[in-house]
């Protein structure tokens, strides 16, 4: 496009935009009640805004960064240690950077009415995510992406043990050991990796694009892509790590399930795109089929257990579980097309999982029940809201013309010449989806109530809100070109470099 | 030609969006002008296309998904097999349009009905003009999908909607092993393009076109409803009649014949699939015939004879008759979406009764379905003169040429199943001509049901004298030139089909007791 954008601090402004817009929450925390939602819904929008003005940029490479990124910010920090605040922005990390702003806004919108309580603090904890996670998808170097993997650890915390439900407290402390156990193992490797470079080469660096190509002894490279892994396989989350998921989704307010289904999961993904593979290829392809093993595993497993949920949010948090599985299945074949399917995926998945929660967050502010035995006839009360529930469910159970068909259709095409029998074994895990979700839909929408529920159908703002989700779905499922477009530059460095 | 092939697809998808759209907001009658137009358009921009029709083509209409070297755009490939399937969906579906506004004039969901209804034209148009297979599958399952949302139309009764779950989870099992063949395909060939890969068919290893054409095979199976997949489509019946007509009788479930016709100069290199593909025909057929004898629920009995007519189309791509298996497919739709419309009216008329041993006079109350529907019986049965008779006879004629590969035993079932179909309708089409005790009772059908009934009678029987179109030439050519040129090949199937026919009558008399002690005082 015409106009010149490198100068312009873009990416330092996409990372601190929210968090400034939650410290504007400060001034009138106690005494302009009127102001907290419109002044955080503001910052959301702008954030949006700013993340899709990035979009032109893509057409020119940025000066003196590394092949792929078309904007980058680089300035010393922490000298003494090596430690540089560098960023920058590929296709990748514009799609998911975008993604980032869409669903907090849809997570802000999904809570302006359920949440009454705490306000001011509900919307600063967003913005803080939002922060953090633009943070991760944004930094290039490692010691900065720390930081970020664990600012957006905190808020979740809160926004679980304070908005949740039930066994809040359990589920915020089970989410929260389970995600820093993984973090500091991955500190640990990072910091040995820093050290082993600095050992080698004399040059102490957090870069990655430093660190990338350290020569590690194959057995070491083995542990420290280990702890990668894990960090990110609980992030992700994967077969076995996964058990803290259904529980923070089950007792999370529905901002915070949107959250965490939409973008939280994505950093494990990303994580191990950006750092696992690159930093120590030959480890990782050592490691592929156990990450294989643990996505397929992960699929039939996450939908078999689905069938037995009767809170529908714990159905489609193992159904999250079951869709990131086709990603991490995608990223353990390694091949171009894969691996755009994957990344593709995580957009897919962080739409439609996200439009999920947000529709059963309506249902739940409705009735104060998630059972589905409690429902029937969903489509004779509520028929917009219910045409848009089935639309997602069919949606998420990967139907053709909608996006997650064409994520989960790369993805198996692009692994099937790596492994066939892990996309006969995933071809199941094509079928299951459906199934448990026409039973889910069968005893929601249809069938006589079981109990005599008030649904009132979708309000204008609401319904605003699931259209413009439900254009996007459409709009991937039938033209995902724009998309895997812009993905086609990092996949193409990323697998030959690796390759 | 680019612009009537781009019309042939969104005028119906148009139609949906629009009913979708504009909801419950406007008249029932503006809702239903919507829908009708947007298929009779489609059908006059096939017909336009038919004239215009010079060679077969290809045309990349749009990008659909491209990546690395993976390429699969909205492409249209047209050829006469796809070009008379257009015809046939179009006008067969445009007939049915006409017959749901009277079918539905009580209903409230009309608007879900006809937006659903018009959703399914153009997914199954999509399928049939696709030009590469990941296209071919989006409309594949969007055809299932409308199958699944119609066949549950009346949600609110579990079986329905259970009924729906079926459908859909037992051909989304079929879809899966037709998808892992996708993948298998491109690895191997490097493109999805149907007239590319039927290109490349006969580089292919033997073994590696079996096994994908196993895939294939499960594939068509599912939509199809052949055995083992062949479970869900009699409890389709529970959807409304003219879904049964359009979606599980005329069209969608001849998706996987359709498949393999289209990937046929592929799958014809592997001669252990051929005779796969005909034994599982032939078995199907016979199996569902056999079925179709035990029921007493008028639209059970015409699903199982659908589960049995499309294994006859299989057991002629099998036998590698594929002119047969569509002029079949396509005789079939006409007198099988006959029958159904039949049986819809018959079945409104009688205040939703499906017992056909507790129907009779049909004749003297109804003689506007009454004569319709023995035209549509006695095409299924393939009475002489028939399309029925000529289709059928085709297709065994393919199977009885290809001899010496084991699989001349797949005649007689084939053969068999045909006539004993026919007798089938007897308990419903004789009693009607028996005059029975509930003659009063049934009100006239509505003038709606009488209109397509005749048309598509019209259809049925207008293929006897002179198959049209497409077909002249080579029925002209083929039929009477089989029994020309070699006599006993031509004659014995004729004879089988003459002699089976025989036992089937003994067994349509062996079964006149029957109905009696059973019908109501």
């Amino acid at each position: 496009m015409g106009y010149d954008m490198t100068g312009f601090p873009f990416l330092t402004i996409l990372i601190f935009l929210p968090l400034a817009t939650g410290l504007c929450l400060l001034p009138v925390w106690n005494c302009r009640p009127d102001l907290w939602r419109p002044v955080a819904l503001a910052g959301a929008i702008a954030e949006l805004g700013v993340a899709c003005l990035c979009w032109p940029a893509a057409a020119a490479p940025a000066k003196g960064a590394p092949a792929g990124f078309f904007l980058f910010e680089d300035y010393p920090w922490i000298a003494e240690f090596g430690i540089r605040y560098t960023l920058g922005m590929d296709g990748l990390s514009l799609l998911l950077v975008i993604l980032t702003a869409f669903v907090t806004l849809i997570a802000m919108l999904a809570s302006w009415r359920p949440v009454i309580d705490r306000v001011p603090l509900h919307y600063l904890l967003i913005l803080a995510m939002e922060s953090g996670i633009m943070g991760v998808f944004l930094s290039l170097d490692l010691f900065l992406f720390y930081l970020f993997w664990e600012l957006m650890l905190i808020p979740m915390f809160f926004l679980i043990g304070i908005w949740g439900h039930g066994r809040r407290i359990y589920s915020a402390i089970k989410f929260f050991l389970f995600t820093l156990a993984g973090s500091l193992l991955m500190l640990l490797a990072i910091i040995t990796l820093y050290l082993i470079h600095g050992s080698q080469t004399g040059v102490y660096t957090f870069s990655l694009y430093g660190l990338i190509g350290t020569v590690v002894p194959h057995s070491t490279a083995l542990w420290l892509y280990g702890a990668f892994l894990l960090a990110f396989a609980i992030k992700f989350p994967l077969f076995p790590l996964h058990t803290w998921l259904p529980d923070a989704h089950t007792d999370a307010p529905t901002a915070g399930s949107v959250i965490l289904a939409g973008l939280l999961l994505k950093t494990g993904a990303y994580g191990l795109v950006r750092f696992g593979y690159p930093l120590f290829p030959a480890a990782a392809a050592t490691l592929s089929p156990l990450l294989m093993v643990m996505a397929v595993t992960g699929i039939l497993y996450a939908s078999w257990i689905a069938f037995a949920q009767s809170d529908m949010k714990r159905l489609v948090a193992y159904s999250s579980v079951g869709h990131m599985g086709f990603v991490a299945l995608g990223i353990a074949a390694w091949t171009p097309v894969a691996l755009s399917g994957a990344i593709l995926q995580m957009v897919n998945h962080g739409i439609t999982t996200s439009a999920m929660f947000a529709m059963i967050g309506m249902l739940d502010e409705r009735t104060g029940t998630r059972e589905i035995d409690a429902y029937g006839n969903v489509w004779g009360k509520a028929p917009r809201l219910s045409f848009f529930f089935l639309f997602f469910a069919m949606a998420s159970a990967g139907l053709p013309g909608l996006n997650n068909f064409v994520g989960e259709f790369l993805i198996l095409t692009g692994s099937f010449k790596v492994s066939h029998l892990a996309v006969a074994l995933a071809g199941i895990g094509v079928i299951l989806p459906l199934v448990y979700t026409v039973r889910l839909i069968q005893e929601l929408l249809f069938q006589e109530e079981r109990r005599p529920l008030i649904i009132p159908d979708l309000t204008v703002t609401e319904c605003g809100m699931v259209v413009v989700m439900a254009c996007l779905d459409l709009y991937i499922g039938l033209h995902p070109g724009p998309l895997l477009d812009m993905l086609h530059s990092p996949v193409a460095i990323l697998t030959g470099g690796a390759g | 030609m680019h612009s009537y092939l781009e019309l042939i697809i969104l005028l119906p998808l148009a139609g949906a969006l629009l009913n979708t759209l504009l909801g419950g907001k406007i008249p029932r009658r503006v809702a239903e002008i919507i829908a009708c137009s947007a298929v009779w358009g489609s059908f006059c921009a096939t017909i336009a296309l038919f004239f215009a029709y010079r060679e077969p083509l290809s045309i990349e209409i749009a990008t659909w998904l491209t990546d690395f070297e993976f390429k699969a755009p909205v492409s249209v490939y047209l050829d006469p097999l796809a070009l008379s399937l257009c015809l046939m969906i179009t006008f067969v579906c445009g007939l049915i349009h006409i017959y749901s506004v009277g079918y539905m004039a009580e209903d409230p969901g009309y608007v879900r009905f006809f937006a659903l209804l018009n959703l399914f034209v153009a997914s199954m148009l999509l399928l049939v003009l696709a030009g590469n297979l990941p296209l071919l599958y989006l409309g594949w399952e969007g055809v299932g999908l409308c199958s699944y949302a119609l066949i549950g139309f009346w949600y609110r009764e579990e079986q329905n909607a259970t009924a729906g779950r079926k459908a859909f989870i037992v051909t989304r099992i079929g879809d899966t092993a037709l998808l892992i063949g996708l993948f298998w395909l491109f690895e191997l060939c490097g493109t999805e393009s149907i007239p590319e890969l039927n290109r490349m068919g006969p580089s292919l290893a033997n073994g590696t076109v079996t096994t994908i054409g196993f895939l294939m095979l499960m594939g068509a199976a599912g939509k199809s409803a052949q055995l083992p997949l062949s479970v869900w489509l009699p409890d389709a019946m529970a959807g409304p009649t003219p879904v049964s007509a359009l979606i599980h009788a005329a069209t969608m479930v001849t998706a996987g014949v359709y498949l393999l016709m289209r990937m046929f100069p592929l799958l014809s290199g592997s001669e252990e699939l051929l005779a796969a593909i005909a034994i599982m025909g032939g078995v199907t057929a016979f199996y569902g015939a056999t079925c179709a004898v035990a029921q007493r629920d008028l639209k059970r009995v015409l699903a199982y004879s659908t589960i049995s007519q499309i294994g006859y189309m299989f057991l002629g791509v099998g036998s590698g008759g594929i002119d047969a298996a569509t002029f079949h497919l396509i005789v079939h739709a006409f007198f099988k979406a006959l029958l159904f419309l039949g049986a819809g009216c018959v079945i409104s008329a009688l205040h939703h009764e499906q017992d056909i041993y507790r129907m009779g006079g049909i004749r003297r109350s109804l003689p506007a379905t009454f004569l319709p529907f023995l035209a549509g019986v006695a095409c299924l049965a393939g009475v002489p003169l028939t399309g029925g008779f000529f289709s059928k006879d085709a297709i065994l004629t393919a199977v009885w040429q290809k001899r010496g590969d084991g699989l001349r035993p797949a005649v007689l079932p084939g053969a068999a199943d045909g006539p004993v179909d026919g007798v089938l309708q007897f308990p419903d089409a004789v009693p009607g001509v028996r005059g029975g005790s509930r003659g009063e009772e049934s009100h006239r059908s509505a003038g709606h049901g009488a209109d397509p009934d005749s048309a598509g009678a019209a259809g049925a029987t207008r293929r006897t004298d002179q198959p049209p179109g497409l077909y002249r030439d080579r029925a002209a050519r083929r039929l009477p030139g089989v029994s020309r040129r070699n006599r006993q090949d031509g004659a014995v199937p004729c004879l089988g089909t003459g002699a089976a026919r025989g036992g089937g009558d003994s067994l349509a008399l062996g079964d006149r007791p029957g109905p009696l002690p059973l019908r109501r005082p």
